[in-house]
């Protein structure tokens, strides 16, 4: 089930649902999670659940690196998995 | 020759948890985990492990993931209580948190005050952490602050350390009983006057039938109270773990004995959970519990009705929650006279002097019916009837 364009979430809806999951106040998307003080457990459980709502795999080793790891870089990975879902017959990768 | 290990009675946990034959258990208290949603569960722990597998089975650190904490206060927010991280510990349930406080909070020696009758496991963790355990004053209204003060101010007065009050004040096991809040406040009282920290064991206090909850005593003074909380029965128990939320200078003192006990938790089993919870929150899991638990207690509670009456020898008083009926003979006659005629007609119970500090309770028998089939549980009933009403057997061995 995917969203049409017009239900696209956008950043600040993503940073929200990370304000919600990992108790913290997301100011710059870009900040690294860990430099919020998410710890890599709760990192993973925050992946988990943005896999579980987007219907979407990301790859694990995105939760290794800190640059990948904040709120702008996790959303850039559900935009990605999303887009290379949308074409008729293409599968994720 | 006897080992200091040695515990008496024996707890002989174990055997609670066998079931075989045509016997119909009522003995050991296990969840009804037909109620977990297990393909959310699995999907969520492959996911956990794709994910998270290599820090997920890592050794890790003895804290409470910071992950976790939101469902840990999910869980005792219900009962008024909140906690942060400087002052939780992890367990692999409450279990661990007895012998962590017996370890590493008392000294070797020292007395401390018992609830009863108690569950076994308590009192076999104090034993093998060296300490003297005294009975806790009790009323018709549960633990009695008066008379706790008497017996603290006698035992201290014969040179004896007392510092440590155990107690499960919500749907106790083996009773079912529940301490009101107004003794709650005035048990408190007496702590903070005579300098008593109370462990507080609580692993069924958000089971109850109607979905109402009692107020912790954790809650009504956290720098008073040593909790000891688990996800065993509201979620389910092969996970093993659970936390202890302490005072702050103590929480340190107890993160190193759980160190030693286990070298670390299990950041699997706390990853797990914290997912689940982030995802469905405790609702309605919990609901689903408390469900199916009425159902059985209110078929049990029905089926001795109809089988013992309430005139004859045998008294019980219908539970509210938890997992566990209480009945007692009115003449004081000792349960475990009946078990071999039980096992006979095929069920089994506790007796009741399993949870005395030293065969006190003996005229109590606990049944438990959180994990008998609900179809079962008449006819189990129906044996247990028999064996109860049958002439009262003398004591193997006796003259």
């Amino acid at each position: 089930m995917h969203q049409s364009q017009s239900d696209q979430p956008t950043q600040s809806q993503f940073d929200q649902l990370v304000e919600q999951i990992c108790a913290v106040t997301v100011t710059d998307p870009d900040t690294p999670l860990v430099d919020l003080g998410v710890d890599s457990l709760h990192t993973i459980a925050l992946v988990m659940a943005v896999e579980e709502r987007y219907g979407i795999e990301i790859d694990p080793e995105v939760i290794g690196d800190p640059s990948l790891t904040s709120s702008a870089g996790l959303w850039r990975s559900v935009q990605d998995q999303l887009s290379a879902a949308l074409p008729a017959g293409a599968g994720g990768n | 020759m006897a080992m200091w290990t040695d515990l008496r009675p024996t707890v002989e946990m174990p055997r609670l948890f066998e079931r075989g034959g045509d016997v119909i258990s009522f003995a050991g208290g296990l969840p009804d985990l037909d109620v977990l949603p297990l393909e959310t569960i699995s999907g969520q722990l492959s996911r956990l492990v794709r994910l998270g597998g290599k820090l997920a089975l890592q050794y890790t650190t003895p804290h409470v993931a910071k992950a976790l904490i939101p469902a840990i206060n999910d869980l005792m927010g219900r009962e008024g209580s909140a906690t942060t991280a400087d002052h939780l510990v992890p367990t692999q349930g409450s279990q661990m948190g007895l012998m962590a406080v017996g370890l590493g909070i008392a000294t070797p020696g020292e007395t401390v005050l018992v609830q009863t009758p108690a569950y076994p496991g308590a009192a076999a963790a104090f034993r093998i952490a060296g300490l003297a355990l005294h009975p806790a004053p009790e009323d018709a209204d549960g633990l009695a602050p008066a008379a706790l003060r008497e017996t603290v101010l006698r035992l201290r007065a014969d040179g004896r350390t007392v510092r440590l009050l155990y107690c499960n004040p919500t749907f106790q096991n083996p009773t079912g009983a529940t301490l009101s809040v107004a003794r709650r406040r005035e048990l408190l009282a007496v702590a903070r006057e005579l300098d008593l920290l109370i462990i507080e064991d609580n692993p069924y206090g958000l089971l109850s039938f109607d979905g109402g909850t009692t107020t912790a005593l954790h809650a009504l003074d956290p720098e008073r109270v040593i909790y000891l909380g688990t996800f065993s029965k509201v979620f389910a128990p092969g996970l093993r773990c659970g936390w202890i939320a302490a005072p702050e200078q103590l929480a340190p003192h107890l993160r190193r004995t759980t160190e030693v006990m286990s070298l670390s938790p299990s950041a699997l089993a706390q990853a797990a959970l914290a997912a689940f919870h982030t995802r469905a929150g405790w609702g309605d899991l919990l609901a689903a519990y408390r469900a199916s638990y009425q159902e059985r207690c209110a078929l049990m509670a029905d089926a001795l009705d109809a089988e013992l009456g309430t005139d004859g020898p045998w008294q019980w008083e219908r539970p509210r929650g938890g997992f566990y009926i209480w009945l007692r003979h009115r003449e004081g006659v000792d349960t475990v006279r009946f078990a071999e005629a039980a096992a006979e007609h095929g069920v089994s119970y506790v007796p009741g002097s399993h949870f005395g500090l030293d065969g006190e309770h003996a005229d109590g028998l606990r049944l438990c019916f959180s994990n008998v089939p609900r179809k079962r549980i008449a006819e189990g009933v129906s044996r247990l009837a028999a064996a109860l009403t049958a002439p009262v057997p003398s004591l193997r061995g006796a003259a």
